[in-house]
């Protein structure tokens, strides 16, 4: 099962001294730890806890909408502040709303892809015994469950959850109760975090890259972790300022905001979306390399246009500064602006498509393991595609017009940064959970989860671009009250019942992955032949990850199915020397 | 190693390829027959009129992409499941430029044809020009109040000092001769009045919130931010009614932010300046 001969061994290297780690209490270990990979875990558990939450809560809100008016008795049982009557009370609606937004956007999306899967790729992946701040890194988790409590909180103060959308817009978040001021605090604090761990991972990844891991044989997911991290470092400070500021505005009497004293509520929303739509790559940049690696290895081909890749990646990153407008064609701003915002918004497209192609010419002629990551990877390009191109649509701003803020928009965007970055989510752990956990999941069951999911969010999001068409605005509590919208009640019971299938069938995936924690089939050391240094460590890797020397890098990360390789040999990690290429056939033949 | 048999694995993706087919086949069939049921409502403007142009030409061109991808993604899962061996073929400079090339000229067209609509949609043409009018609407939780500048077509000065609630809620100053003829409708009791065949400048404001002023009928939708106004033009066609959503969370009643906006005839719209000349409104407080 081991592989043969150490790479230091069989190159000749110097070897380090190898890290040992005493053993550690319980707390140590487990709880406090400065372990990247036990920080992984625990980011990517929380995240997923926050993720029930938050789907629990878009649930509800597809019980109103898919019928508003209907009293819910049973509902009434069990949540009788929120379904006064039996009818859900508009108030709770609105902060279901608001707490449904946050938590997926902040507390699932960008903690389990920027918190778990960096935390556990980089180091691993760049061949690192641990991060480049192991305390920070300790500290930017802990901040975490801080910032998930004051936001929680609020739904049990004077007044509830606020109102106002995860976007917050000023006035309305000036005047909202008490629970707005815990929801900027929680936002803030996790903004803190995010940025520690952003400027963890930038030195991670510029310093400790092991030898002959130069820039241009990083692993894409590793290219995608950093350039994520790079617009976190311009992205999260805009929104803390501005959290900052109505925290002001709100209990330190400055004005801001707030027109009355001189304050301008545009200013919010520039602010706001300055960091709001670099925010949108944050989730998807991680998603497209957790994607691309993952076709790569379970397709045994090479990933298509490496370089393409990386600039792509790179060039979406800088474009994503310059296209926040494109939120806010309709507030009012100078229409030389919206014009500018539109060519910026369309141009952003463009690198956009050269992903999209690559990954197709990736997937062609490959020769595909129907694995569950292998399928969430597949899933995730189609559903790129189809919200890559409602895009197109609304990047234009005088149709946008008609689309902004209507159920068009709420389709488009939870095609791209909710749904097809939750398959990264779900490529990613199906993919490294042998890693994390020493142990596989239920292939199977993987399967009927990957279905039930990719029917579901079909069936779910879909049919919303519809709503929009026909005019429904989003953040509506009881659509039925206007005339034009009289015909879209069948489109709410589809979404609705589609939205309630996709939520149960998360409760297979939550099985699978408790129970193939502690009971499934232990894992091999690199059950998917994939060339990544990860897979040389063993599973799960030991505090330190690598048990004698650090490995020697010798090729890029996408040696699959190479022309002259011996018979029997589909792959050359990154961590066989030359000379070893002869004996990596025997060697992998005998890895299987 | 993770086993699977080649059989399996061909059934695996058998039923991927079904999955991305299903989503080929049911995505234009139900957008077709959207296009029917739940698409947008009936255009009763001239100004908006290039919206609705641009809007399907970008639905037909995204539809061919989106066939033509999804189609490709279906049937490459479809062959790699059979492949016997993978492609060793990472890099091609010429297929790379093609398709960014074609990407950047398709949207350069659209940036293009969208430039020119924007600009329409904000500066007057001169046909149009001829026939105007003025409405101020303002937002507030949770309805719509709209103030005219009546027959003489000048609005009057307002200060707070004469805003009273039960009749004068805009507080509209009694000695300026301008606007003793202004009319405050408040939209929450009746619709707000347009004529057909004008241009009417629609100059948004708020009370408290952000609102947003969006009549699906008329395409139009603009915020309403307190502190600035904002301008907009729509130029109604078809007499009738047609609703007034707030499209900007504005609150806990913003569901409930529903207006009526009366499109008229010309003759109807004087006959109606004259009448209501001098309703300086009363919204319950």
């Amino acid at each position: 099962m081991a592989h043969g001969g150490t790479p230091a061994a069989v190159a000749g290297h110097a070897t380090e001294a190898a890290h040992h780690h005493a053993p550690q209490s319980f707390w140590r270990r487990y709880v406090f730890s400065t372990d990247h990979k036990i920080i992984a875990i625990q980011y990517l558990l929380t995240s997923l806890i926050m993720a029930a939450v938050g789907g629990f809560l878009a649930m509800l809100m597809r019980v109103q909408l898919g019928w508003p008016g209907k009293e819910w008795p049973l509902l009434e049982a069990i949540m009788p502040n929120a379904f006064k009557g039996g009818q859900m009370d508009p108030d709770f609606y609105y902060g279901a709303v608001t707490m449904h937004g946050t938590i997926m956007v902040f507390f699932f999306l960008t903690t389990a892809l920027s918190g778990g899967f960096a935390n556990f790729l980089i180091p691993l992946q760049i061949g690192a015994r641990d991060m480049a701040f192991p305390v920070l890194n300790m500290l930017s988790f802990w901040a975490f469950p801080v910032s998930i409590a004051f936001a929680l909180a609020s739904f049990f103060v004077q007044g509830g959850a606020p109102g106002t959308g995860w976007t917050a817009y000023v006035p309305l978040s000036e005047r909202e109760t008490a629970g707005q001021t815990l929801w900027l605090i929680s936002v803030f604090i996790l903004m803190l975090a995010f940025l520690a761990g952003g400027i963890n991972y930038i030195t991670t990844t510029l310093n400790m890259r092991t030898k002959g891991m130069s820039m241009s044989r990083l692993p894409l997911t590793v290219w995608a972790l950093f350039a994520t991290a790079l617009i976190g470092l311009f992205a999260f400070p805009a929104l803390m300022a501005a959290c900052l500021m109505l925290i002001f505005d709100r209990v330190g009497g400055t004005h801001f905001f707030d027109p009355a004293g001189g304050g301008d509520p545009i200013l919010w929303q520039h602010l706001f979306w300055f960091f709001g739509h670099p925010e949108v790559y944050i989730v998807i940049l991680p998603a497209m390399g957790i994607v691309s690696e993952v076709l790569a290895a379970h397709g045994r081909k090479p990933v298509f246009g490496y370089k393409y890749m990386v600039g792509s990646m790179l060039t979406i990153a800088g474009l994503s500064f310059l296209v926040w407008g494109h939120h806010m064609f309709s507030s009012g701003m100078s229409p030389t602006l919206g014009s500018i915002f539109m060519v910026t918004t369309l141009a952003i497209a463009i690198p956009s498509a050269i992903k999209t192609f690559n990954w197709l010419a990736t997937i062609y002629r490959s020769k595909m393991r129907f694995t569950a990551a292998s399928l969430y990877a597949i899933g995730f390009v189609s559903l790129f595609i189809t919200g890559g191109l409602t895009g197109i649509i609304l990047g234009n701003p005088s149709v946008d017009l008609y689309f902004h803020d209507t159920y068009f928009v709420v389709g488009h965007f939870h095609f791209i940064m909710g749904a097809a970055a939750l398959f990264g989510v779900f490529a990613g752990i199906y993919h490294w959970f042998p890693k994390m956990f020493g142990r596989m999941m239920n292939e199977r069951l993987g399967k009927i989860h990957f279905w039930l999911t990719f029917l579901g969010i079909y069936g779910t999001f879909f049919p919303m671009h519809f709503l929009g068409t026909a005019g429904m605005p989003r953040r509506i509590y009881n659509w039925d009250a206007y005339q034009f919208l009289g015909d879209v009640a069948t489109l709410n019971h589809v979404i609705s019942i589609s939205a309630f299938v996709l939520g149960a069938a998360q409760l297979i995936f939550a099985y699978n992955l408790f129970y193939s924690m502690f009971r499934g089939p232990k894992a091999e050391r690199n059950p998917w032949q994939a060339n990544t240094l990860e897979w040389w460590a063993p599973s799960p890797p030991p505090h330190g990850n690598w048990d004698e020397a650090e490995p020697v890098v010798y090729r890029w990360p996408y040696e699959y199915s190479p022309k002259d390789a011996p018979e029997g040999v589909d792959h050359i990690p990154q961590w066989l020397p030359e000379p070893a290429m002869a004996v990596a056939g025997r060697d992998g033949q005998r890895a299987r | 190693m993770h086993q699977v048999t080649e059989r399996d694995n061909r059934r695996g993706g058998a039923i991927m390829t079904l999955l991305v087919g299903l989503v080929l086949v049911a995505g234009v069939a139900s957008t077709v027959y959207a296009t029917k049921r739940w698409w947008l409502p009936p255009l009763v403007s001239a100004a908006a009129a290039p919206i609705d142009h641009m809007f399907n030409l970008l639905m037909v061109t995204i539809g061919i992409v989106f066939v033509l991808t999804q189609g490709a993604l279906a049937w490459f899962v479809w062959q790699a499941a059979r492949n016997p061996r993978a492609l060793y073929w990472h890099e091609n400079r010429r297929l790379e430029t093609t398709w960014t090339v074609v990407t950047a000229v398709v949207l350069t067209a659209f940036i293009v044809m969208g430039y020119q609509i924007w600009l329409s949609l904000h500066a007057p043409t001169a046909a149009a020009a001829e026939k105007t009018a003025v409405v101020e609407v303002w937002g507030q939780q949770f309805f719509w109040t709209a103030r005219y500048p009546g027959p003489d077509g000048q609005f009057g000065k307002t200060d707070p000092q004469y805003v009273d609630f039960q009749k004068n809620p805009f507080g509209i100053d009694p000695n300026d001769p301008a606007g003793r003829d202004d009319i405050v409708v408040d939209g929450s009791k009746e619709p707000i009045v347009v004529p057909a065949g004008y241009r009417v400048t629609v100059r948004l404001a708020s009370r408290d919130v952000i609102h947003s002023f969006f009549v699906p009928s008329l395409r139009v939708k603009m915020d309403a931010v307190p502190g600035q106004v904002n301008e907009v033009y729509v130029e109604p066609t078809e007499p009738g009614t047609y609703e007034i959503a707030c499209a900007e969370l504005c609150g806990v009643g913003h569901f409930a932010m529903r207006g009526e906006l009366r499109v008229v005839s010309e003759a109807d719209w004087q006959a109606w300046l004259q009448e209501r000349a001098g309703e300086h409104g009363g919204t319950a407080q």
